[in-house]
């Protein structure tokens, strides 16, 4: 709780003061420290300022500057510790409750994009945060809490940034987390094998004046690149301490975190808050300004005054919009003003410009003293790798060929085990058929439970390889090399090379796809690059490729998914060509895109990448798929026709009847008889089933949307197939596997996915009407939750926007596709 | 055979029910920022999480 949501009249006890340098210390001097009981005496008439009592005497803050004290009730307070009397009482009891709990430090990670915060954060926390080895993976701040000898850490890791500087959504999201969340300590995640330009972003920090710890990340890079770093003198040049840690292996994150223990109890001798030299004409500026922002209490309390002051003379927008949010601050302003216009005059540069130099001497001076550079050139592997994958004839083969590969291993070798699930899941269908007495409810756990979710489990081993693929792509670092040698072909649609990463990450999930798209600079690459997404088949759509090519295209099934995944992409070209003429203005963004070191992922990473992704897949098996298949089941099977029912059951007493006599009279095999009449039983409850499913509701559904799909050459079923996959891609299949149930007994009729192309042919499926549903599939709405995840991204118009395109131009293409092939077939 | 059609009501009615509450709750999470239920581990909860350390 905060001291600013104290009511009027009640008391608490304060926990901690947050806030920066002068502005904290003053708090602390009036008598705002830890353990002392505070009372919320009145509001001003306008509600702001809170007169509140401590010490004795009656002190005014603003809301906005009490918000920077957090405290506990008094009763939580005396709860805790058991004391009940007075004020005085519950304090001294509470101060000596408190230096014996455990303590709560909040953290939060920042640093430059792939310098590993993610690894580091999962590792601490345990979390299974998505990690991969280029650029923008994180893009929403994630927190966690954990233990660690005696503290409760409550860990934020934030998205990656060069410098706090505002120029990027990330950067500006970073700076006002920590500005306004005040963690209590800052980790600092450095690249060690790219020191100089990570550690620009610590310079920053260093003026923010905010508590801090550097880990030096990856360090093991930079041991085996030949190079040395004495770490410990360059963390007490800049009064930093740093840490070398290897995130993936786990290394050196005790050590970090025992030293996050030693800033925060203020016990670290490295600690010490120096000040950045940048030469007389700003330093002279810096001093003038503060002078200026001494009494200006509401812009200082949440952001260290010489920050503020560099901030200002950079002339960044959103802090001059923050310091003439109340008042114009006229005087202010102009002594900015000439300051910018002295170290302009002075310099012939812009400030900012004079200011980025200056750290960078300041950070290539203190390297000088503790860095030395290996002999051998570090990067040597990743430069041959480079000119292989990157190369101007090779690269697109190359990426094409790990594409064909990707999808020829998903098919093929998913296939093995895909037939031992699918023998499991006819085998428990078989199980409880022979158990159960014949009903309704039978008829809901084989024909809708087991057959619904069982159709689409049996595709979990192909989704592990297909992410087993993307994984590696990730983590390898080869990613940010398809953007690189795709930049060229993306420009000239419209779109920017690093369009092409939510794109690949589409082949996976279209959501993470769609919100990976903040690491666009530009709003209409965004936009442009989220409205062609969806045609990035995702791992959803990929068990109804392969039930309908597995069944159809049996031969050439790996280079049919091939073509298909192929046809999204150009049709995701043509689309953003169109679009970029059409809806968006062209813009100019330049490819600014590190390409990071090749690195092998290790077999832990992997795994529980893979792993994480199958545990999403079931749960999605035990959720959406198994609901919406015993939905569509009930859809299928009511409503109840009595008189059908009578005629049926008339029917199987007739064959029972006739049985009965046969095997009385003595004639024939009586085993052979029972078997018969059980066939014969069997059909005729199958017929029902069909025929019932002719007249139930969701039979009336689909045959009214039928003049829908009936150009498209699709039944009814196939069209209600295709509309419940709305929910979820995979709900398609399993719809298919609940309806298409046939008239007839066959031979092994267990349920499994082998039965249902057999089901499928019998309704009239061909390989025509099998390519052009999968390309509706491939094309049309994507699923609510893509769907919701554009909503949120850039407005729900756009939503329903993509849901129309994309459902019209479904149509319009296979309508034309099917016109063709009847032609030629 | 009453059984039966009387448990099959109350299953449908259940997934008809959590079917509902996964819509609605898809709705508001997103709102809220927690994701978007569409089990590609977005806005996870931070339950079963385990450190390391």
């Amino acid at each position: 709780m905060l001291l600013s949501e104290l009511k009027t009249g009640e008391s608490a006890v304060i926990t901690k003061v947050k806030g920066y340098g002068a502005f904290r210390k003053r708090l602390n001097e009036m008598g705002f420290v830890r353990g002392k009981v505070v009372k919320a005496v009145k509001n001003a008439p306008l509600n702001d300022p809170i007169e509140y009592a401590i010490m004795g005497y009656e002190i005014s803050l603003r809301r906005q500057e009490a918000a920077f004290i957090e405290i506990v009730s008094l009763e939580e307070a005396t709860n805790i510790v058991g004391v009940s009397g007075s004020a005085r009482d519950a304090e001294e009891a509470f101060a000596k409750h408190w230096e014996s709990r455990d303590k709560h430090i909040h953290v939060a990670f920042v640093g430059n994009p792939n310098a590993g915060k993610t690894t580091l954060f999962n590792y601490m926390s345990g979390s299974q945060e998505h990690v991969g080895n280029y650029g923008g993976v994180t893009v929403d701040a994630k927190s966690a809490t954990f233990r660690f000898e005696g503290y409760e850490f409550n860990v934020v890791d934030l998205p990656g940034t060069y410098s706090i500087s505002a120029y990027s959504n990330e950067e500006k999201y970073v700076r006002e987390y920590i500005m306004n969340n005040a963690p209590d300590v800052v980790i600092n995640v450095v690249d060690a094998s790219n020191l100089e330009r990570n550690l620009y972003l610590s310079t920053q920090l260093i003026d923010m004046d905010v508590k801090g710890v550097i880990a030096l990340n990856m360090y093991d890079e930079l041991e085996r690149s030949g190079a040395t770093f004495n770490y410990q003198e360059m963390g007490r040049m800049i009064g930093m301490p740093m840490m070398p840690t290897i995130g993936s292996k786990g290394k050196g994150i005790k050590e970090l975190l025992r030293e996050v223990i030693e800033v925060y109890e203020g016990r670290s001798e490295t600690v010490r808050h120096i000040h950045i030299n940048y030469g007389k004409e700003i330093e002279d500026s810096i001093v003038a300004i503060r002078a200026e922002l001494k009494d200006e209490k509401d812009l200082i309390c949440n952001m260290s005054p010489r920050f503020l002051s560099l901030m200002l003379l950079e002339g960044d927008k959103d802090v001059l919009e923050f310091v003439q949010r109340d008042h114009s601050r006229e005087k202010l302003l102009k002594v900015v003003k000439e300051g910018v216009e002295r170290i302009e005059t002075t310099y012939g540069e812009k400030v900012e410009s004079v200011i980025t130099d200056t750290k960078y001497g300041f950070i290539s001076g203190a390297l000088k003293e503790t860095y030395k550079e290996s002999p051998v050139n570090r990067r040597r592997k990743t430069e041959y790798i480079d000119a292989i994958v990157t190369h101007k004839l090779f690269g697109f083969p190359i990426f094409l060929l790990f594409l064909f590969v990707t999808f020829f291993a998903t098919f093929s070798l998913g296939s093995y085990p895909m037939e031992w699930i699918e023998a499991g899941v006819g085998a428990l269908g078989e199980f409880v058929d022979n158990q159960m007495s014949a009903g309704p409810l039978k008829d809901l756990v084989v024909d809708g439970i087991i057959g619904g979710v069982g159709s689409v489990i049996v595709f979990l081993p192909n989704i592990l390889i297909l992410f087993l693929f993307i994984s590696f792509m990730e983590d390898t670092g080869y990613m940010a090399r398809a953007a690189f040698i795709m930049d060229k072909l993306m420009h000239k649609l419209g779109l920017h090379g690093k369009s092409f990463i939510p794109m690949i990450m589409g082949f996976g999930c279209n959501v993470p796809a769609i919100m990976s798209t903040r690491m666009l600079e530009n709003r209409s690459d965004r936009i442009l690059t989220i409205l062609i997404n969806p045609f990035m088949s995702c791992s959803a759509r990929l068990p109804v490729y392969i039930l309908l090519v597995g069944a159809f295209f049996k031969d050439y099934a790996a280079l049919v998914l091939f073509g298909i995944y192929l046809f999204g992409i150009l049709a995701a070209i043509v689309m953003a060509k169109l679009f970029k003429r059409v809806l968006f203005h062209k813009q100019e963004v330049p490819f600014v895109m590190e390409l990071p070191p090749y690195r092998m992922p290790t077999l832990r990473t992997t795994i529980r990448h893979m792993w994480s992704k199958g545990e999403q897949y079931l749960k999605k098996m035990g959720g959406i798929i198994m609901f919406a298949s015993i939905l569509i089941w009930a859809l299928g099977y009511f409503p109840v026709d009595k008189e059908l029912e009578a005629q049926y059951d008339e029917k199987k007493a007739e064959i029972t009847r006739a049985y009965k006599a046969t095997i009385a009279s003595g004639i024939g095999n009586v085993d052979m008889l029972k078997e018969e009449q059980e066939a014969k039983l069997e059909s005729l409850h199958r017929q029902e089933m069909s025929e019932r499913q002719e007249n139930s509701y969701i039979s009336r559904l689909g045959r009214t949307l039928e003049p829908i799909w009936t150009p498209l050459g699709f039944d009814w079923k196939a069209g209600v197939s295709l509309l419940t996959g709305v929910a979820a891609k995979e709900v398609v299949v399993s719809t298919m596997a609940v309806l298409y149930q046939g008239e007839e007994v066959m031979e092994e009729d267990d349920g499994s996915n082998a039965m249902l192309e057999r089901r499928l042919r019998e309704h009239g499926f061909t390989s025509v009407t099998a390519i052009i549903f999968v390309i509706f599939v491939l094309l049309y709405s994507p699923c609510f939750a893509a769907l919701i995840a554009i909503g949120k991204e850039i407005g729900m118009k756009w939503a329903f926007f993509v849901m129309g395109y994309t459902t019209v131009l479904a149509w319009g293409v296979c309508f034309v596709i099917k016109q063709v092939l009847d032609l030629i077939i | 055979m009453e059984m039966q059609l009387t448990l099959t009501y109350i299953i449908v009615a259940i997934a008809f029910v959590f079917a509902g509450r996964g819509a609605y709750r898809l709705f508001r999470s997103a709102r809220k920022g927690k994701g978007y239920g569409c089990n590609c581990g977005c806005g996870g909860k931070g339950t079963n999480k385990k450190s390391c350390l």
